[in-house]
C-alpha cells in the first residue's frame, strides 16, 4: 500500500494525461479551459506529493515495488519541483497560444505524461524501469518540441533532437545491458551490493556500462562535449516548451545522475576525476556559447549549459555517505523559478510567433513595463548568482560543498565562470534599463503568465532567504 | 562569543538595516514623483535619527561588539543573522546613516527621470551600506557587500552622464571580479573554523603562514578595489564622473570606505602574520596612490574626475595609516576615513550644484562664478581647504595623526609621503581660484543663480563637521580609541616575533 502512496503524485499527472487525451476527441473543447484543467491537475498533483509524507530523510535504497523506485526527501523534492514547473509552464502556455495558433488538447496531455516520465525518473531505482521512463519522457517532449508542423525551424529542432536523443536512448540501453552483464542485477541496491564485495575497476564490463549510461545522462543535461544540439533546440522548441525542458527536464535527469552515481564510492572515484573536467569545460563551452547569441532563448539555452556545469559541480562533490542531495535540489529549485520566472515574461512579451526575441528587442522595456523589467532583472541576477537571490544561495552551497570535498580548484572555476556569464545576463539588463524604448510592447489576450512571473519574482527571493530543501 | 554584548533593548541595528528596505518596498506601489520624494527623506531621516541612540548608548571603554543581535538564519550551514557595532563601525555607521538624507536632498531638482525608482535604488543602497559595516557573520556580510552593487549599478548606468553604460559595467564587474576570491577565503575559513562562519571567532586564530598569506591576498584584492588602491583605482573616475550627484556622494563617502573597514575587521585580526608580511608592499602601493591621485587630479579639467583622483590619494593616506600598525596611525586612518566622507561628500554636492546650472562639469566652464555666487563659493573654499588639510578643518587632524603616525614607523616614508599633501594644496588651490575668480576670459555668469535654501541646508552640517571634527577631534577619537587599543594590543600579543622580524627588514 505504502508503494502505491509514494507513486501518487504520479498516478494523477498520469490519469489526468489520459483523461485529457480522452477529452480531446470532443469537438467543444476550448483551448483555454484545457490550459485550466491541466494546471489545475498540476496543482492537485502538487498537494498530494507535498502531503505525501516519505517523512524524514529515508535512506536512499529505501525501495518499493520490489526495488523498483526509491523515495527520500530527495526525490521527493525533485518531484515538488517538477510539478511546479509543470504549472508554471501551463501557465506559460495558456498565455502563449493566445498569441500564437497552433494549440490542441493534446499539447497538454503531452506536457502531463512527460510529467508523469520525469516523476518517474526521479524515482527509478533500476536501470529498465529508469529506460522505460526516460522514453516516456524524450517521447513526449520530441512531439511536444516539434508541435508547431508548419514552421521549418521546429522541425530542424526536433529532428536534431530526436536523432542525437535515439543515440543517448541507444547509449543508455547499451550500457544498462553491459551492467547487467556485469553485476548480475538491474536494481541499484543489488549492483550496489555486488560492487561492495568486487572492485569496480575490475570488472571491465561494469566500467564500459557505467560510461555509457553517463554519457545518456550528459547528453541529456547538455553537458561537454555532448552539448552541441541544445541552442538549436531550445531555440526552435515553442516557448513553452522550452521552458519545461530547461528546467524540468534537467531536474529528472539531475536527479536519477545522483541516484546512480552514489551506487558506490569505488564507482563514483573513478568517474568523478572526469566529471571534474567535464564540469569545467561545460562551464567554459557553455559561456562562449552564450557570450556570442543575440537571441534570448539561445542564450538561455547556452546559459543552461553553464548551469549544467555547476551541477556537475555539486554531483563531484556529493558524498555517497548519508547522500541527502540537498545541494543539488536547492540549485535545481532555484534554477527552475528563474529560467521558468524569464519564460513567463517571454510569454507575454513575445508577442505573435515569438516576435520579440533578440537583446535588441527589449530596449528600453523598464520604462514601459517597470515591474516586468524589475521581474526580468531578479531573474537574471539570480541565474548570475548575485546575493541575495536564491541563486546566489544555490551557487554558495555547491562552492562550500566543492571546497569541503578538497576540490578547491573547481570552486574557484566556479566562481570565475559566473562572472563570465555575468556578461550576458546584464546585457539585458542594460538593454531594459539603459536605452530609450522605440516600442510600446502592446501585448493581446488576457493572460495567466504575469501572475506566474510575479510569483516566481518573489520565490526568487523566498528559495533564497528559506532555504527548507537543505 | 565573549566578544558581543547583547542587546537588550529594541533591536535598533535591525530596524537600521530593515527601515529602508521596507521603505523601498513601500516606494514601489506609489506613482506620485513629489511623494516619493519626500518619503524617501523621511525614512532616511528617521533612521538617521535612530542611530542616534546607538551613540548615546555606546560604551566607550569596551572593545566588544555592543548592540548584538544574534538569530539562527540557515541552521544546515550554520548561518546566523548577527549584527554588532564596535568602535570602528560605529562612525562609519553614523555617517551613512547622516550622510543618506543629503542624498536624497541632493537629487531633489537634479532627478527628473523615474523618481520612485531612483529613491528606491538609494534606499535599497542604504540598508545594505549599514548592514556591511554592522554585519558579524560572513555570509551575511558578503551577501550584504555584493547586493550594494545592483543598486550602486543602477544608479550610475540609469541617471548617469553620457558614458553611463561603460562606468557602471566597468564599476559592476571590477568590484565584482575582486570579491571572487574572498568567497573562497570565507568558504577556507568557515570550515577551517569549525564550520562557523562567526567573524570575532575567525580572529587571532592561528593558521598557517602560508593559509594567511592566501587569504590576505583574497582580502586584499577584494578591499583594494574598493578602497581603490593604486593600481586598481582605475574604476573610479569613469563611475564618479558618470554617476549623479547623489551617487557619486554615496560612492566617495561611503563604499570607499568599505574597502578600508575591511582591511580593518578582516585582514588584520584574521591575517596577522601576512598583513605584517605584506605590510611593506601595501605601504608601497599607499605612498604611489597619493603621489598618483596627487599628479593626476593636477592634470584634470573636469571637475569630478579631479576630485575622484583626490580621492584616490586621500584613500592612500588612510590605507598608510592603516598598515603603519600603531595607535596614531588607525586612529588616524578611522578619523580620515570620516574625513574624507564628509569633505569629499560635500565637494561632489559642490560639482552637483554648479553642474544643475551649467549643465557641465568642466572646470573652464564654471570659472569666475565668485562675483555671482558668493554663498557658493563661500561654502566650496571652506571644503576645499578641507580637503587639502588646512590646519582648523578636519582632514587636518587626520593627516597629521597619520603622519605622525607614519614618522614613528619610519622616517622615510614619512617623508614620501609629505609631498602628496603639497600636491593636495596645489590641485585644489587651482580648482578654487578658476571657480572663484578665474581669469580675463570667463564666459558670462551674470545668469547664475545663488544657493537656494534646500542646497544651503544641505550643505550646511557638512560645514559643521569639517569644523567639529578640525577643532574638537577627541570627541570622536574617544569613540574608537578603546577599540583600536584592543586591536593593536591582540596584534601585537599575537605576532611580536614577526613584527621584529619586519622592523630588521624595513631598517
Amino acid at each position: 500500500m505504502l508503494d502505491f502512496i509514494i507513486i501518487l503524485p504520479l498516478l494523477v499527472v498520469g490519469a489526468g494525461a489520459i483523461a485529457l487525451m480522452l477529452l480531446a476527441s470532443m469537438e467543444n473543447l476550448s483551448e483555454g479551459s484545457t490550459a485550466l484543467v491541466s494546471i489545475g491537475i498540476f496543482a492537485f498533483a502538487f498537494a498530494v506529493q507535498l502531503m505525501v509524507s516519505v517523512s524524514g530523510n529515508v535512506a536512499p535504497y529505501e525501495t518499493a515495488f520490489s526495488g523498483m523506485l526509491t523515495a527520500s526527501t530527495f526525490t521527493k523534492v525533485a518531484g515538488l519541483i517538477i510539478l511546479a514547473c509543470g504549472l508554471f509552464s501551463c501557465m506559460i502556455a495558456q498565455t502563449y497560444f493566445t498569441q500564437n495558433k497552433f494549440s490542441s488538447p493534446e499539447f497538454y496531455s503531452l506536457m502531463m505524461f512527460a510529467a508523469s516520465g520525469m516523476l518517474l525518473l526521479t524515482m527509478a531505482a533500476e536501470l529498465i524501469t529508469l529506460f522505460i521512463s526516460l522514453e516516456i519522457m524524450s517521447l513526449a517532449i520530441y512531439v511536444l518540441v516539434g508541435y508547431d508542423r508548419s514552421r521549418i525551424k521546429r522541425s530542424e529542432a526536433v529532428l536534431k533532437y530526436l536523432m542525437l536523443g535515439a543515440f543517448a536512448g541507444a547509449f543508455f540501453t547499451m550500457g544498462a545491458a553491459l551492467i547487467y552483464g556485469g553485476a548480475g542485477s538491474t536494481r541499484f541496491a543489488l549492483i550496489s551490493k555486488y560492487l561492495a564485495t568486487n572492485s569496480f575497476l575490475e570488472s571491465p564490463v561494469l566500467v564500459a556500462g557505467t560510461l555509457l549510461v553517463i554519457v545518456a545522462f550528459l547528453f541529456k543535461v547538455a553537458a561537454f562535449p555532448f552539448h552541441a544540439w541544445v541552442v538549436d533546440v531550445y531555440d526552435g522548441a515553442p516557448l513553452p516548451v522550452t521552458g519545461f525542458m530547461a528546467t524540468g527536464v534537467k531536474t529528472a535527469i539531475f536527479a536519477v545522475f545522483a541516484n546512480f552515481i552514489v551506487l558506490d564510492n569505488g564507482m563514483k572515484g573513478v568517474w568523478v576525476d572526469y566529471l571534474f573536467y567535464v564540469a569545467v569545460f561545460t562551464m567554459f563551452a557553455g559561456n562562449l556559447i552564450a557570450i556570442g547569441q543575440n537571441n534570448l532563448k539561445r542564450m538561455l539555452a547556452a546559459s543552461g549549459i553553464v548551469h549544467s556545469g555547476y551541477l556537475i559541480i555539486a554531483l563531484v562533490a556529493v558524498g555517497t555517505e548519508n547522500f541527502t542531495g540537498g545541494v543539488i535540489i536547492f540549485y535545481l529549485a532555484a534554477y527552475a523559478a528563474a529560467t521558468l520566472g524569464v519564460f513567463t515574461a517571454l510569454a507575454y512579451l513575445g508577442g505573435t510567433d515569438e516576435r520579440r526575441d533578440s537583446f535588441d528587442d527589449f530596449k528600453g522595456l523598464a520604462k514601459v513595463r517597470p515591474y516586468t523589467a524589475a521581474a526580468i532583472t531578479i531573474f537574471m541576477l539570480s541565474m548570475a548568482g548575485i546575493p541575495p537571490t536564491a541563486g546566489f544561495m544555490g551557487k554558495f552551497y555547491i562552492i562550500t560543498d566543492a571546497i569541503r570535498a578538497d576540490q578547491m580548484l573547481l570552486a574557484v572555476l566556479g566562481i570565475v565562470s559566473s562572472i563570465l556569464s555575468m556578461w550576458y545576463y546584464l546585457r539585458l539588463v542594460i538593454m531594459m534599463y539603459f536605452k530609450e524604448p522605440e516600442e510600446s510592447f502592446e501585448v493581446s489576450g488576457v493572460s495567466l503568465a504575469p501572475v506566474g512571473t510575479m510569483i516566481l519574482a518573489v520565490s526568487v527571493f523566498a528559495i533564497g532567504f528559506y532555504p527548507v530543501f537543505l | 562569543m565573549d566578544q558581543l554584548l547583547i542587546n537588550p533593548g529594541p533591536p535598533l541595528l535591525s530596524i537600521l538595516i530593515f527601515l529602508p528596505l521596507a521603505g523601498a518596498l513601500f516606494l514601489l506601489l506609489v506613482n506620485n514623483e513629489n511623494f516619493a520624494r519626500y518619503w524617501t527623506l523621511a525614512v532616511t531621516g528617521i533612521a538617521a535619527l535612530l542611530s542616534l541612540p546607538i551613540l548615546t548608548g555606546f560604551d566607550r571603554g569596551s572593545a566588544q561588539f555592543q548592540f548584538v543581535e544574534k538569530h539562527a538564519w540557515i541552521e544546515t550551514l550554520n548561518i546566523n543573522y548577527v549584527v554588532g557595532v564596535d568602535g570602528i563601525s560605529l562612525l562609519l555607521l553614523l555617517m551613512t546613516t547622516f550622510i543618506m538624507p543629503f542624498c536624497v536632498l541632493a537629487s531633489w531638482t537634479y532627478i527628473k527621470t523615474r523618481v520612485q525608482s531612483f529613491m528606491i535604488c538609494l534606499l535599497i543602497m542604504e540598508s545594505a551600506m549599514v548592514g556591511v559595516f554592522v554585519a558579524l557573520d560572513f555570509v551575511l556580510f558578503y551577501i550584504l557587500w555584493e547586493a550594494m552593487l545592483i543598486p550602486m549599478y543602477l544608479l550610475i548606468g540609469i541617471w548617469g552622464g553620457p558614458r553611463k553604460i561603460y562606468a557602471s559595467i566597468k564599476f559592476f564587474l571590477y568590484t565584482l571580479a575582486g570579491s571572487v576570491l574572498l568567497l573562497v577565503g570565507i568558504i577556507w575559513l568557515y570550515i577551517t573554523n569549525n564550520y562557523s562562519f562567526f567573524i570575532p571567532d575567525m580572529m587571532w586564530q592561528h593558521y598557517s603562514v602560508t593559509a594567511q598569506v592566501l587569504l590576505f591576498l583574497a582580502f586584499f584584492l577584494a578591499f583594494a578595489i574598493k578602497v581603490p588602491m593604486f593600481p586598481f583605482h582605475t574604476w573610479l573616475p569613469a563611475a564618479h564622473v558618470e554617476a549623479p550627484t547623489a551617487g557619486s556622494v554615496i560612492l566617495a563617502s561611503i563604499l570607499l570606505k568599505m574597502g578600508t573597514y575591511g582591511f580593518l575587521r578582516f585582514a588584520l585580526p584574521m591575517t596577522p602574520e601576512a598583513t605584517v608580511m605584506m605590510m611593506p608592499y601595501v605601504l608601497g602601493l599607499s605612498i604611489a596612490g597619493i603621489i598618483y591621485g596627487g599628479f593626476t587630479a593636477l592634470a584634470q579639467s573636469d571637475m569630478k574626475k579631479l576630485i575622484a583622483y583626490s580621492s584616490v590619494g586621500h584613500m592612500g593616506f588612510v590605507t598608510l595609516g592603516i598598515f603603519v600598525l600603531n595607535q596614531q596611525g588607525i586612529e588616524g586612518a578611522i578619523l580620515q576615513m570620516i574625513n574624507h566622507g564628509v569633505t569629499t561628500g560635500a565637494l561632489f554636492l559642490c560639482v552637483g550644484m554648479i553642474y544643475e546650472r551649467t549643465h557641465s562639469r568642466e572646470l573652464l566652464s564654471a570659472t569666475g562664478v565668485g562675483q555671482y555666487m558668493p554663498v557658493f563659493v563661500t561654502f566650496l573654499g571652506f571644503f576645499s581647504l578641507s580637503s587639502f588639510g588646512f590646519p582648523g578643518t578636519n582632514s587636518f587632524v587626520g593627516e597629521f595623526m597619520i603622519l605622525a603616525g607614519t614618522f614613528e614607523y619610519s622616517i622615510p616614508l614619512a617623508l614620501a609621503a609629505i609631498p602628496g599633501a603639497v600636491l593636495a594644496a596645489a590641485y585644489m588651490l587651482r580648482m578654487l581660484q578658476k571657480v572663484v575668480w578665474g581669469g580675463t576670459d570667463n564666459p558670462d555668469q551674470s545668469w547664475l543663480t545663488d544657493l537656494n535654501v534646500r542646497e544651503i541646508v544641505t550643505l550646511t552640517p557638512f560645514l559643521i563637521f569639517v569644523f567639529w571634527i578640525g577643532l574638537s577631534p577627541q570627541h570622536f577619537l574617544d569613540l574608537m580609541q578603546t577599540s583600536v587599543t584592543n586591536l593593536l594590543d591582540n596584534f601585537t600579543a599575537y605576532s611580536s616575533q614577526y613584527m621584529a622580524a619586519a622592523d630588521l627588514i624595513v631598517r
